[in-house]
């Protein structure tokens, strides 16, 4: 008896299933779009992981993050593979999104607000609005879903894995322009290397929401989902949340 | 269909363009003025002037700024904000928000670098702040390089009020004031000068019932008048309060302390602006770098001038209307107006200038139709010193985050030279009561109607005006104010529970000190970012000399006659 009740024990230790935590898989994406996602030493990190993980912490849920490229992320979240994914604002009928996601451009139930600018060899050009004014070649990160925006208006795009390649070629060939976040073009701006040689724009070339998507295929229950977007956003919207969170990056 | 549209907008239009004001409307709209017509048309014309490439540029754009909702700000945005897109082109929204969010706002700005506004009128109590994260423009650099040709000629900042509170420890502007808000003692003269109420305050207190000097003799005059008839000049008769306060758990309650009431007690260290090396929010500051709030590390947050700040607040919580718990700063500030309450501490101007306190009938204003109450310096508390700070008074001021550049940056900044010009400043402060300027403070104007505004012109025409200073340098980031709100809201639940005052005080101020200290040890700035002092025991920064001070016994009431006061002030 006590021999059986020792392998129980082993088993219950060993077991992938934690009693009292839930566990959920959240796609993100394996580009590198730092400091809000970002793939480091095989690990996915950034502001917007931590962001779901402190939103999920009180639920008692712990989440696992999986690198993927967006389309895969997607297809899985459609399918039910994968619990959730962080995401700008998709229509699909397997996904669930906060009911505001499709009304205002600034949802309430975001994650976050990410903003991408324009960043020039330093000129008389500003951006002001008009994509189709920004010089070219418009470097982007590999994978970046903005590339769409560009390609609809024909504009050549450069993409690179990652948005330090895309700076030093335009410091290197003087043209084009850099589509970063509006972060990033700030550490760029306070670059002994950069901060002389380029412009970055005050309009945003695009502003996003950036949400938990849920898959509808998940067994995680529709109230959890709501409570997890409002710890998030409680946590967003609170004055000492963010110093602890912008600090660590 | 399309015709019929064509003209339904081209009617449009041209009622839009009938309804703007010509530039030389405008001059003559802001009178009185400290400039004369002819000088109004000169300033404006060079508005006109310089904005003309920069309005083609930003057609159909719109410069947003924030502000607070006070009516200074509302008048920048239904008057003035019109007037500037009538002169310049330039359209402005002027978002009028609580101060919470403005602050909110601008951090989140600094810290993600994504536009939000793009201009802030914030206030200069975050130049800690500012200077720190080194998020916002340079103004003293930008109008000598790119911002130079978008620089008012007219300008003058030699005429502006303490224009120092929105500069960084070498004197760069990093913030320019809109408008200058002091916390002031207010209090009833018609009551302080009255016969009866002065022989029987005198039999009562052995001493003679004049404007309080110091924190014990607001304490009698309080305890005096509370339950006391007294009439108004409108005939009516009251009960009254002898003391004003508000404590609704909001933000403003943090403000009600991180406001300078630690300093105002004498929590802090001597020197002006603020105190070196222990001032504003009890942080101890060695070589720009804040080292710490508790007395274990040289701070004086839960130092005994500390627990005698709160415990004084709590304590006279009974000398005040009971609406008080359901007050925040905006509903406290023009509550005085109802003509039950005796006198006031803690009262910020910016609510002076509502009707309630000058128009015709009110309880508060006389038959000659002017005001009954008057303005006076803050008393001070038990632990305070010659040489320190006196009071609080600080400035919404134009900030502009790095992240707005080139023509949004440049707009912005004739929107806030506009709103802050010599032209329009004296006519906003009649609105709004809250001056940026000296030749406003100073206008022939404002002599002729000096009672109107019941001392607070004294005060600002008195160098005694330096000595009500802003949070100062020594904050390294205002959301620790944060940190005050929570355990004040604690603390006055306890203390509604029945908790015993100098126990809970402590206990308060102790966690407050630890919850601040630990903040700041995690904040990583650009620069004099908080490097905590090891902790050592509180007899040893008890013992040294300046903040934190040791236990002090009471001090004597003192008293002194307004009259005699404003005399001081002249």
């Amino acid at each position: 008896m006590k021999r059986l009740f020792f392998v129980f024990f082993i088993f219950l230790m060993l077991s992938p299933i934690k009693i009292g935590a839930q566990s959920l898989i959240i796609s993100v994406e394996s580009r590198e779009f730092y400091p809000f996602f970002f793939v480091e030493k095989g690990s996915p990190k950034g502001i917007l992981l931590d962001m779901v993980r402190d939103g999920l912490t009180p639920l008692g849920i712990n989440p696992t993050f999986k690198p993927l490229p967006l389309k895969r992320g997607l297809k899985m979240v459609e399918r039910g593979s994968v619990d959730a994914i962080i995401a700008p604002r998709i229509k699909n009928n397997n996904f669930l999104l906060p009911d505001d996601a499709f009304e205002k451009d600034i949802s309430a139930h975001r994650i976050l607000q990410i903003d991408s600018v324009a960043v020039t060899y330093k000129s008389d050009y500003e951006y002001l609005g008009d994509i189709k004014t920004l010089p070219t070649p418009i470097r982007i990160t590999l994978g970046d879903p903005i590339e769409s925006l560009f390609n609809e208006n024909g504009l050549s795009i450069d993409d690179a894995t990652s948005g330090t390649h895309n700076i030093k070629k335009l410091i290197r060939d003087k043209r084009g322009c850099v589509i970063t976040t509006s972060l990033k073009a700030m550490t760029w701006l306070e670059h002994q290397k950069y901060k002389d040689k380029i412009d970055v724009s005050t309009e945003p070339v695009i502003s996003r929401s950036y949400f938990l998507i849920f898959s509808k295929k998940s067994n995680f229950g529709q109230h959890k989902i709501q409570l997890v977007w409002n710890e998030i956003a409680k946590n967003r919207d609170d004055y000492i949340y963010p110093i602890k969170l912008f600090t660590a990056y | 269909m399309k015709l019929r549209l064509c003209l339904v907008v081209m009617v449009f239009s041209l009622c839009s363009s009938l309804n703007a004001k010509t530039l030389e409307e405008w001059a003559k709209t802001f009178e009185p003025s400290a400039l004369s017509i002819e000088e109004r048309v000169k300033e404006l014309k060079w508005f006109r002037e310089v904005s003309k490439d920069l309005a083609k540029k930003l057609d159909g754009k719109t410069i947003r700024s924030a502000a607070e909702h006070i009516k200074t700000h509302f008048y920048e945005r239904d008057v003035l904000s019109e007037a500037f897109f009538d002169i310049t082109g330039i359209r402005v929204k002027h978002n009028i928000i609580g101060e919470g969010p403005v602050v909110k706002e601008i951090m989140t700005q600094l810290r993600t670098g994504r536009v939000i506004e793009h201009i802030y009128v914030n206030d200069a109590d975050l130049i800690g702040t500012h200077l720190r994260y080194q998020g916002v423009v340079n103004l003293s650099e930008y109008m000598k390089s790119e911002g130079k040709k978008y620089t008012n000629p007219y300008l003058d900042l030699e005429d502006w009020l303490n224009l120092e509170f929105g500069q960084d420890y070498s004197g760069n502007q990093l913030q320019l004031p809109d408008q200058q808000f002091s916390n002031l003692y207010w209090f009833r003269y018609d009551w302080f000068t009255d016969p009866k109420n002065k022989a029987d305050f005198k039999e009562k207190f052995g001493y003679e019932l004049g404007v309080p000097i110091n924190w014990a003799a607001y304490e009698d005059i309080a305890k005096f008048f509370t339950g006391r008839k007294q009439t108004n000049p409108d005939g009516s008769t009251v009960t009254a309060y002898g003391h004003l306060d508000y404590l609704k758990p909001s933000p403003s309650l943090g403000w009600r302390f991180t406001d300078a009431w630690l300093s105002i007690a004498g929590v802090g260290d001597k020197g002006l602006p603020n105190g070196i090396p222990v001032d504003e929010w009890g942080i101890r500051v060695e070589n720009k770098v804040p080292v710490g709030s508790m007395v274990e590390r040289g701070g004086a947050m839960n130092s005994p001038a500390a627990v005698y700040a709160l415990s004084k607040f709590m304590e006279w919580l009974k000398f005040a209307p009971p609406e008080a718990k359901d007050l925040e700063w905006h509903t406290a500030g023009p509550r005085g107006a109802k003509g039950d309450v005796a006198q006031r501490i803690f009262q910020y101007i910016t609510w002076l200038s509502t009707d309630a306190f000058h128009q015709k009938g009110s309880p508060v204003v006389g038959k000659d139709g002017y005001p009954v109450w008057r303005v006076a310096p803050t008393p001070h508390g038990r632990y305070w010193d010659e040489g320190m700070k006196v009071g609080y008074q600080d400035a919404g001021s134009w900030t502009i985050p790095k992240s707005v550049r080139d023509s949004y940056r440049a707009a912005a900044w004739l929107w806030a030279q506009f709103a802050s010009s010599k032209t329009v400043s004296l006519k906003k402060f009649l609105v709004g009561g809250t001056p940026v300027r000296k030749s406003t403070i100073n206008h022939p104007y404002i002599d002729k109607n000096i009672k109107k505004w019941a001392g607070l012109i004294e005060f600002y025409r008195s160098p005694a005006e330096k000595k009500w200073t802003d949070s100062g340098p020594n904050v390294p980031d205002y959301a620790l104010s944060v940190t005050w709100v929570a355990n004040l809201e604690k603390a006055l639940k306890d203390f509604h529970n029945g908790a015993s005052i100098p126990e809970l005080a402590q206990k308060t101020m102790d966690q407050m000190a630890k919850d601040q200290d630990e903040m700041m040890a995690m904040l990583k700035l650009k620069k004099y970012s908080p490097k905590m002092n090891p902790i050592k025991s509180k007899g040893y920064w008890l013992k040294q000399p300046g903040s934190p001070k040791p236990e002090r016994k009471p001090e004597k009431p003192e008293t002194i006659a307004y009259d005699q006061l404003i005399k001081q002030w002249k």
